[in-house]
């Protein structure tokens, strides 16, 4: 993907920049721009999170459950659908079927990360009635500012809707000719999704001239040769990695890359919590206070 | 029995595995048993490779792969000139269509491409770029078209698809730093598996790792992981793995 075109000149400055590490925003290599995040913003949504980096890059996650039939291979357990849609209004370059390609790339590396093997999530806890019905997650998220460095972010949104979205509680009852169940309206009901604080967070390194960068303005993406994302759960476990970009990285500077974002999401992961415990936090008291209590999405 | 209408139940459900099929599924014996895998491999060893150049008349390369039972054509057309309405680009374009046969998997692939494989074929892209002298093309676009008659290991075909494009682009006669050698790994039940088949990524907790690269020039041109895993000895395997069938490929050109 390319947006945009940069000059050689610039693209030298922000080279010889990187190997003094210094970059145009005066920030080293292994910087990053402190994620703005706010939770619980779409009131049709079942979960949902902003996350903005440096004031340029902002992307929202909105997550509805909805009743479907389960995979006939894991019956036992519920779904997750990713799709990503970056808006026109980001960039002129993603009108019409422009950003078709950016859309997929990006759809397709959130749900590696996030349905990939042990992601993290208790998808048994979705079933409601074994190889019958199970509750579909729809992990949508729209990319409304292109600051660079999206992936990150997208998954750093998606994980914050993920801790913020509750289930409906059902009651399966059995009758005479197979089974029925009942999907309680009452969010007091509804359970929050179980291990969504294993979930892991991605960090992208841009390998740009013989070095590397951490959270790459625009700028910076367009002078980079390739990128590696690289996910990790709070237990350190490299969760999912990819090469991006046209091209290619010494075996060296990849473990090197890898190591540094490994180190960063680490970081990232205890600064995510922390706001997300905040969020709780302020929810709590809300409702103890009787304030304006949310229906699950299904119900509206 | 009245043959105007349609004879059969009125609802319908997901046709399930049995009850036994589960079982089955569930008590898998382990991936490795003395050393042996279910065809006679060690866990390090890649399967026999059959690879011919020059099967498809029509394109200006070709490159046919097999890895056991999996089965990928590669044609490359061009390079030719960029039309209108695609643009001015200084550099040359490389272009990828990569797709399952709808005959190729378990499941019936639909004919038109789905995401996965639309994201195969950047991937692919991605993972040739750095070895072509696009900057030696402007205004012109290569085309590659990947077909995979059968599917014995999704992995497998990824790093199967990109070892044969980079034939057929060598074939085609297009300038090239280096051929590109990939293949894939996985971990299953803490084993580490060099190239499974679709048996072995039939294994739940499945965690695979593709890895291309260029030997002679020490350059990794593409990675894709999930799950998580132990890094350093599988980044080693699969760089080993890497430089042997970059050797075959060497053998296969003389």
């Amino acid at each position: 993907m390319s947006l945009g075109l940069i000059s050689v000149v610039e693209r030298d400055f922000v080279e010889r920049g990187v190997d003094l590490d210094l970059r145009t925003d005066g920030r080293g290599r292994n910087d990053y721009r402190l994620p703005r995040m706010e939770m619980n913003l779409v009131a049709q949504s079942d979960g949902s999170a902003r996350c903005q980096l440096g004031g340029s890059t902002d992307v929202l996650v909105s997550i509805r459950c909805e009743l479907g039939q389960p995979e006939p291979t894991t019956g036992d357990r519920g779904r997750l659908a990713v799709s990503v849609e970056c808006a026109p209004s980001a960039s002129q370059q993603l009108e019409g079927r422009g950003a078709d390609e950016l859309n997929t790339e990006l759809a397709e590396a959130l749900s590696r990360a996030l349905t990939g093997p042990r992601s993290g999530l208790n998808l048994r806890q979705l079933c409601i009635v074994e190889n019958m019905h199970c509750w579909i997650l729809n992990i949508d998220a729209i990319v409304l500012d292109l600051g660079g460095n999206v992936l990150d972010a997208l998954l750093y949104a998606a994980r914050a809707a993920l801790a913020d979205t509750r289930v409906p509680g059902t009651q399966v009852q059995s009758l005479d000719e197979g089974v029925d169940f009942e999907v309680d309206d009452d969010i007091n009901h509804a359970a929050w999704l179980e291990h969504a604080s294993n979930v892991p967070l991605c960090v992208t390194a841009y390998k740009i001239g013989a070095g590397y960068v951490l959270d790459a303005t625009l700028t910076e993406e367009l002078c980079s040769s390739a990128r590696l994302h690289v996910s990790v759960n709070p237990a350190g476990q490299v969760c999912a990695a990819q090469k991006n970009g046209y091209g290619s990285i010494e075996p060296s500077l990849l473990i090197t890359m890898l190591q540094a974002a490994k180190e960063k999401a680490m970081y990232l992961l205890e600064v995510q919590e922390e706001q997300i415990q905040q969020h709780k936090r302020t929810l709590l008291e809300k409702q103890t206070r009787g304030e304006s209590v949310k229906r699950p999405s299904i119900f509206m | 029995m009245d043959r105007r209408r349609v004879q059969g139940p009125e609802t319908s459900v997901v046709p399930l595995p049995t009850q036994e099929a589960l079982a089955k599924r569930a008590a898998l014996p382990a991936p490795v048993q003395d050393g042996k895998r279910a065809d006679g491999r060690g866990p390090e060893d890649i399967r026999p490779i059959f690879l011919r150049t020059g099967l498809i008349s029509q394109a200006s390369g070709s490159a046919y792969i097999e890895l056991g039972q999996t089965k990928v054509a590669c044609a490359v057309y061009g390079p030719r000139q960029l039309k209108k309405q695609q643009g001015f680009s200084e550099q040359g374009r490389l272009y990828c269509e990569f797709k399952f046969a709808t005959f190729a998997c378990k499941k019936r692939r639909h004919p038109i491409r789905d995401p996965q494989e639309k994201e195969f074929s950047q991937i692919i892209v991605q993972a040739l770029a750095p070895s072509i002298r696009l900057d030696r093309l402007p205004k012109s676009v290569i085309d590659l078209y990947v077909t995979v008659i059968e599917n014995d290991g999704t992995a497998s075909c990824l790093a199967a698809a990109i070892t044969a494009a980079s034939v057929a682009l060598a074939d085609a006669g297009v300038e090239m730093l280096d051929l590109v050698a990939a293949t894939s790994l996985g971990y299953v039940h803490q084993q580490l598996l060099v190239d499974c088949s679709a048996a072995e990524e039939a294994y739940q907790q499945h965690t695979d790792l593709i890895l291309a690269y260029m030997p002679s020039l020490g350059q990794v041109t593409h990675l894709l992981h999930r799950g998580p895993v132990d890094w350093p000895p599988m980044a080693a395997v699969g760089g080993a793995c890497c430089v042997h069938v970059y050797l075959l490929l060497m053998m296969h050109a003389q």
